[in-house]
């Protein structure tokens, strides 16, 4: 751990500290992982259901249908299949996901047992081995290699879209919506609004569909607005899961960036050849 | 959505030793330059495209024996120097009508190497002021503009010559280019050949590089409309920038995809207003 700098530190050090703190943040593999779970909060007089949105060793990502008190979360019980598991836990953050209206906290596990440990590294190591084999043989990235595929694969988060639903806004940036998203199941249609008001279908996805990003690689809002066609499951790779590739892997960064660059050369030159010649959706 | 090919990683990690090979900085740089080998009894005229302490690239009218090179005479503010040096690789890039020698300086004594330092870094303080704050790299800071400085080679390009091929992405077309002076026409084609559209660029625009930073083939033919000088990032020095410096390499990615995005809007608007037209926009 670093110790804090104070605010008049030097920006090296401020920022070199901020740099650790996000590599250590995510010291362990984080997967995609779509659970139930029940949560004890001391505010509520039953368990709250919810269900892991990404799974650690360390902690959980967990959505909810409404907000509550993360601050009073003491336990929680993860359903692995027929076991479950249940661990005591602290809530750390809350945010909302526009998307799919769900809220979304950030549960850190306290003083785990080890038989606890040892089966939350063998569930996040199978997930992660099986996203890994997806993103590597089954999707828009599958240049790249089996190394980086399971790189990305830790950093992953699942997002649940109900058919019709917006996962991101052409030109808006809410938190969120910046992120990288594959489509593991499902159709999401990519439609762009050019300046004389024709909606233009510039690409309809399939699962292995690479998605969105544009904020992230180029610092500017998405070119298109992506709607799910159909219920569909969603692989994400967050503004802060790649933030941390960028310092800590930076190669598989660039791998990754490179592919969601081409990805936006593609749709644009359709969307330009589309409003070019006049072809409406 | 195919994966790597054996012949591009071939490509890939021969890119990757040869920008190991690389020895250090490297500026876009013109010096009128004589280089003395073997095969010639007198000096050859040549001029620098890059300087770097530890090697140039220099640009002839025509080829020779580069192995026989024996040392180079560069003409540096405060007099010319004479430098020991062994030529390194000898080429003709596509859209170039000089023949490029790669130089690698030995045995420098300090008063030379403190010299060529100033010279290079001279000539990489003038183009990070000429780029600084302008057009694609408006969002650079003066430490990014500097440390791309040191992967950049100068291309003087005449009115009327054809720089980048539509479809190609072969070795000296895969390049980025930044326009430093002059202007440049980009014509944007469709999947199918047809012609979309026209865009001109001038001072600190991007353009080319796509096969760089989004491993696909142009979709642009590119011809200098007036006599231009380009800043350019070959693929051998962009995979030293991503070796070297990731970030910037990352940073450097990002300007070219928000100006391809910009390139669209502009054809796109361009359509709207001339409707069933092509699209024609100036300017900028």
């Amino acid at each position: 751990m670093t110790s804090a700098q104070p605010a008049g530190a030097p920006l090296v050090a401020r920022y070199t500290d901020a740099a650790v703190a996000v590599v250590e943040a995510r010291a362990t593999p984080r997967v995609s992982a779509d659970f139930p779970l029940r949560i004890w909060s001391r505010d509520l007089s039953g368990p709250l259901d919810a269900r892991t949105r990404d799974l650690s060793v360390g902690g959980v990502c967990v959505a909810t249908k409404s907000p509550f008190s993360f601050k009073s979360v003491r336990r929680i019980g993860l359903q692995l299949g027929d076991e479950s598991l249940e661990l005591e836990a602290e809530g750390r953050w809350q945010s909302e996901s526009h998307s799919d209206d769900a809220v979304l906290t950030g549960v850190s596990f306290v003083r785990p047992e080890p038989r606890h440990v040892q089966r939350l590294w063998d569930v996040v190591h199978d997930a992660g081995k099986q996203l890994a084999r997806f993103i590597y043989d089954g999707s828009e990235l599958c240049d790249l290699g089996a190394d980086d595929a399971d790189s990305l694969a830790q950093v992953t988060r699942a997002r649940q879209i109900s058919a019709g639903r917006l996962v991101y806004r052409q030109d808006m940036v809410r938190p969120g919506d910046d992120s990288i998203f594959l489509v593991q199941r499902g159709r999401v249609s990519l439609v762009s609004r050019i300046c004389d008001g024709r909606d233009l279908t510039v690409e309809r996805l399939g699962a292995g569909g690479l998605v969105g990003g544009l904020p992230l690689i180029a610092g500017v809002p998405n070119a298109e607005s992506a709607w799910a066609d159909e219920d569909s499951a969603l692989l994400e790779i967050s503004r802060s899961a790649f933030s941390y590739l960028r310092l800590a892997k930076p190669l598989v960064a660039q791998r990754l960036a490179q592919s969601v660059a081409r990805c936006f050369v593609r749709r644009q030159r359709t969307l330009v050849e589309r409003a070019v010649r006049g072809i409406a959706a | 959505m195919a994966r790597m090919t054996d012949a591009q990683a071939m490509r890939d990690a021969d890119d990757r030793v040869r920008a190991s090979r690389r020895q250090g900085p490297r500026f876009a740089a013109s010096v009128p330059a004589l280089v003395y080998s073997g095969g010639f009894a007198g000096p050859l005229p040549a001029r620098t495209r890059d300087l770097g302490p530890g090697g140039t690239c220099v640009e002839t009218r025509s080829g020779f024996a580069y192995s026989a090179i024996g040392s180079v005479e560069l003409d540096l503010p405060g007099g010319a120097v004479r430098l020991p040096a062994r030529g390194r690789w000898q080429r003709i890039p596509a859209g170039d009508d000089s023949v490029l020698t790669g130089i690698a300086f030995e045995e420098l004594d300090d008063t030379a190497e403190v010299r060529l330092w100033d010279a290079a870094l001279g000539r990489g303080s003038e183009i990070a002021r000429a780029l600084l704050g302008r057009g694609d790299l408006e969002a650079f800071g003066i430490e990014e503009i500097l440390g791309l400085c040191q992967s950049t080679r100068q291309r003087p390009v005449r009115a009327g010559q054809t720089i980048v091929r539509e479809g190609a992405g072969g070795q000296d077309e895969d390049s980025i280019f930044i326009v430093r002076s002059g202007a440049v026409t980009l014509r944007i084609g469709s999947s199918d050949g047809r012609e979309l559209g026209t865009v001109q660029l001038d001072q600190g625009r991007l353009f080319g590089g796509l096969a760089l930073v989004a491993a696909g083939p142009h979709s642009i033919l590119a011809t200098a409309l007036t006599d231009c000088t380009l800043v350019e990032i070959t693929r051998e020095a962009f995979e030293y920038l991503r070796g070297t410096r990731p970030w910037l390499a990352l940073r450097l990615g990002e300007a070219l995809v928000r100006a391809h995005g910009r390139l669209a809007g502009r054809l796109i608007e361009g359509a709207a207003a001339v409707p069933g037209g092509q699209a024609r926009t100036e300017g900028r």
